[in-house]
C-alpha cells in the first residue's frame, strides 16, 4: 500500500494525543500522593488537544473534498471509519470537560467521572482507528489480531513517553523512576509485538494466485504478459509496486533502534540523573516518535493488496 | 445509506467470455469514451497530452500467459465441448494459452465498497443491484478503492472523488435510445461478442443460462464479496493427439525409382 503521508502523520499525532489522553484520565482524578503540579494537568491537556487536533487536521488533508468531512458522521452503523469519527469528535467532549476542571471553569469533584470517560472515550477512538485497517479482508497483512493491541500500545506508549518531559518541566524535583519505567515498558511491549506481527508477514502466503484471480483455479501458473496500460494509474499509484521489500529490515531495525532502544536508554538516563530539568526526557519522545513513525511507514508499505495480484510480474 | 440491501430485485451484470476476448481494449476505450461525456462524466485525466498521462479508466484489459496444467493439478480427462469429447490436459491444454482479461467491477452482492464508505455516497441499488457512488456526497477518502479486492475504483483527482463503472446506468435505463442500445457501451463496442449484459438473477436469461452451459466463474469467491458478474473460461483445447495431422504412409524410399525417390526426398522436408 502506498504509505500517504497525511495518513501515518494522522495515526501516529492522533494516537499520541489519544495515548497521552488515557494516560491524563487516570493520572488526574486518582494521583494524589504526592499531589501533581498544578501547571502539569492543564499543559498535558493542551499538548493532547493539540496533537490529535493535528493528527485530524492532517487526516483531512488526505480527503479529496474536506469541506464535505462532516458527512463521515453519519455511516456509523457500517463503517469503522465513520465510527472513528464520531469517537474523535465526542473526544473533544470530555477532553475539553477535563482542561475546563483543570483551568477552574467547573468543580475539581468532576475529574473522578471525566478522567475515566475520557480514558475510555481516547482509548475506544484508537481502536476503532486501528479497526479502519484491521477490517479490510483485501490487505491480508492487516487481518490480524495483533492490529487492534499495536495501534492501542503505541499510542499508550507515545502518550507515556510525552508525559514525562511535562512531568519534568513542571515539577523538576520529581524523580519520575516510575513513570519512565512505565513508558519503556509500554515502548518495549509495543515494539516486541510489532516484531513478532513482521515475522507472521513474513510467513503469510495469503494472497491468491493470478490463476485463480482471473477465474481458471485449475489452470496452470499465470504471468503478465502485456500490463493493462502503459503508464501508472490510480491503482497501480495507490496499491501497487509500492514495497519497501528492499530496505524494511533496515527500517525496522532502525525503528528498533529509535523507538526502543534509544528512546529507553535516554529514558532511564534522565530518571537516574536526580533532579532538574533533564533534556533526556524531551530527546526520548522525539526518539520515540521517530521510531514509531517509522514503524507505521512500513506498516502500509508492507502491506500487499489483493489486487496487485493481477499486476505483478513475478 | 452504506447498509447492504438484503435483497435485490434484479442483479444486473456483464457475462465476459475469456475465450473469444481478443484483448482489443475497445471495451475499455468506448467506455472511456461514453463515461467522459454521459451523466457521470467526465472522466478526468491527469496530463493527458503530456509524458506520463493518467486518468480515471473502468475498464481495464490485462494480458495474461497461462502455463499448461499439469495432470496432477487437473486430474479430468476428457471434457464435452458440443457433442464431442476431446482429450485435454487442464482448462489450458497442453499447450498453455495467452488470455486477455477485462476487468471492471463486478457488482458484488457484499459489496465492501459499499460498507466501508463513511458518508453513505457509495451504494448498492435494491432494484437491480448496481453500485454507484453519488459524487455529490463522496468526500474522496479512498477506502472504498482499499475495501475492493478487483481494482474496480479508480480516484479521480482533479474532481476529488472516487469513480466506478455504472453498468451504463445512464444508456440500460435510456428510453430515448432504441431498444437494442440500451445496453452497456463495452457490450456494444466488443467485437467478437465476448460480452454480455444481463439479469443474473433470473435463471432464464440469456447471461445466466450461458454461464450454467460454460461453467461461468466467479473471481476469487473465497473472499467472500459475492461478484455478479462471471467469466467464461477459455472452452477446453483439443489434445496435441488429437488434432495433429494423419500421419504419412510408412514406404521404404529405396524401392521407390529414382525420381519418385527424389519426389519424396523434396516432399518430406
Amino acid at each position: 500500500m502506498n504509505p500517504a503521508l497525511s495518513v501515518i502523520a494522522f495515526t501516529t499525532l492522533s494516537g499520541a494525543g489519544y495515548g497521552l489522553m488515557i494516560w491524563l484520565g487516570i493520572l488526574l482524578p486518582f494521583h494524589r500522593q504526592p499531589p501533581l503540579p498544578p501547571q502539569f494537568g492543564w499543559v498535558a491537556m493542551v499538548l493532547a488537544l493539540v496533537l490529535v487536533s493535528a493528527g485530524l487536521l492532517a487526516s483531512l488533508a488526505h480527503l479529496g473534498h474536506p469541506e464535505r468531512a462532516w458527512r463521515a458522521l453519519s455511516q456509523w452503523r457500517t463503517s469503522w471509519l465513520s465510527r472513528e469519527g464520531i469517537a474523535a469528535v465526542w473526544c473533544f467532549v470530555p477532553a475539553l470537560g477535563v482542561l475546563a476542571v483543570l483551568l477552574g471553569y467547573a468543580p475539581i469533584t468532576w475529574l473522578s467521572w471525566l478522567g475515566p470517560l475520557l480514558s475510555v472515550s481516547a482509548l475506544v477512538t484508537v481502536l476503532c482507528t486501528a479497526m479502519i485497517y484491521a477490517s479490510l479482508k483485501t490487505v491480508p497483512q492487516w487481518r490480524d489480531w495483533r492490529v487492534l493491541p499495536l495501534y492501542a500500545l503505541f499510542a499508550l506508549a507515545s502518550g507515556a513517553v510525552l508525559l514525562l518531559p511535562v512531568l519534568n518541566w513542571a515539577a523538576p524535583d520529581l524523580a519520575l523512576n516510575m513513570p519512565s519505567t512505565t513508558a519503556q515498558a509500554a515502548l518495549l511491549i509495543a515494539f516486541a509485538l510489532r516484531y513478532w506481527q513482521r515475522r507472521h508477514w513474513r510467513d503469510l502466503d495469503a494472497t491468491p494466485s493470478l490463476a485463480a484471480a482471473i477465474g481458471l483455479p485449475g489452470a496452470g501458473e499465470a504471468r503478465v504478459f502485456e500490463g493493462a496500460h502503459t503508464e501508472a494509474s490510480f491503482i497501480t499509484r495507490e496499491m501497487v509496486f509500492r514495497f519497501a521489500r528492499k530496505h524494511a529490515d533496515a527500517m525496522f531495525f532502525t525503528a528498533l533502534l529509535l523507538g526502543a532502544a534509544f528512546a529507553g536508554g535516554l529514558l532511564e538516563l534522565a530518571s537516574n540523573q536526580g533532579g532538574g530539568i533533564r533534556i533526556g526526557f524531551a530527546l526520548a519522545a522525539v526518539c520515540a516518535y521517530a521510531g514509531i513513525f517509522l514503524e507505521r511507514w512500513l506498516f502500509f508499505a508492507e502491506a500487499r493488496h489483493v489486487v496487485s495480484t493481477y499486476f505483478e510480474r513475478r | 445509506m452504506t447498509a447492504l440491501p438484503t435483497h435485490t430485485t434484479k442483479k444486473l451484470g456483464l457475462l465476459i467470455d475469456l475465450d473469444i476476448c481478443v484483448g482489443c481494449h475497445a471495451c475499455a476505450v468506448v467506455c472511456k469514451e461514453w463515461n467522459d461525456g454521459g451523466q457521470f462524466g467526465p472522466l478526468s485525466d491527469e496530463d493527458p497530452m503530456g509524458a506520463k498521462p493518467v486518468g480515471v479508466w473502468f475498464n481495464r484489459v490485462h494480458s495474461y500467459t497461462v502455463d499448461p496444467a499439469t495432470p496432477a493439478e487437473s486430474p479430468e480427462p476428457a471434457r464435452a465441448c458440443g457433442d464431442k469429447a476431446i482429450p485435454l490436459s487442464g482448462p489450458a491444454g497442453r499447450l498453455g494459452l495467452s488470455l486477455h482479461f477485462p476487468r471492471s467491477c463486478l457488482h458484488c452482492e457484499h459489496a465492501a465498497c459499499v460498507t466501508v464508505c463513511p458518508t453513505g455516497a457509495s451504494y448498492k441499488r435494491a432494484e437491480d443491484g448496481i453500485v454507484l457512488v453519488d459524487y455529490d456526497k463522496c468526500i474522496g477518502c479512498k477506502l472504498c478503492s482499499w475495501a475492493c479486492p478487483y481494482g474496480a475504483r479508480e480516484y479521480d483527482e482533479v474532481q476529488g472523488v472516487m469513480k466506478k463503472c455504472t453498468l451504463c446506468v445512464d444508456r440500460i435505463y435510456n428510453t430515448t435510445l432504441a431498444k437494442e442500445d440500451q445496453q452497456p457501451a463495452c457490450v456494444l463496442a466488443c467485437p467478437t461478442g465476448a460480452r454480455m449484459f444481463g439479469d443474473f438473477a433470473d435463471p432464464d436469461s440469456a447471461v445466466s443460462q450461458r454461464s450454467r452451459e460454460r461453467e461461468g466463474q466467479a473471481l476469487l469467491p473465497e473472499l467472500g464479496y459475492a461478484p455478479t458478474n462471471r467469466y467464461l473460461p477459455p472452452r477446453p483445447r483439443r489434445d496435441g493427439a488429437a488434432s495433429a495431422p494423419k500421419n504419412s504412409e510408412a514406404i521404404d524410399a529405396q524401392e521407390l525409382p529414382s525420381v519418385l525417390r527424389w519426389l519424396d526426398r523434396v516432399l518430406s522436408r
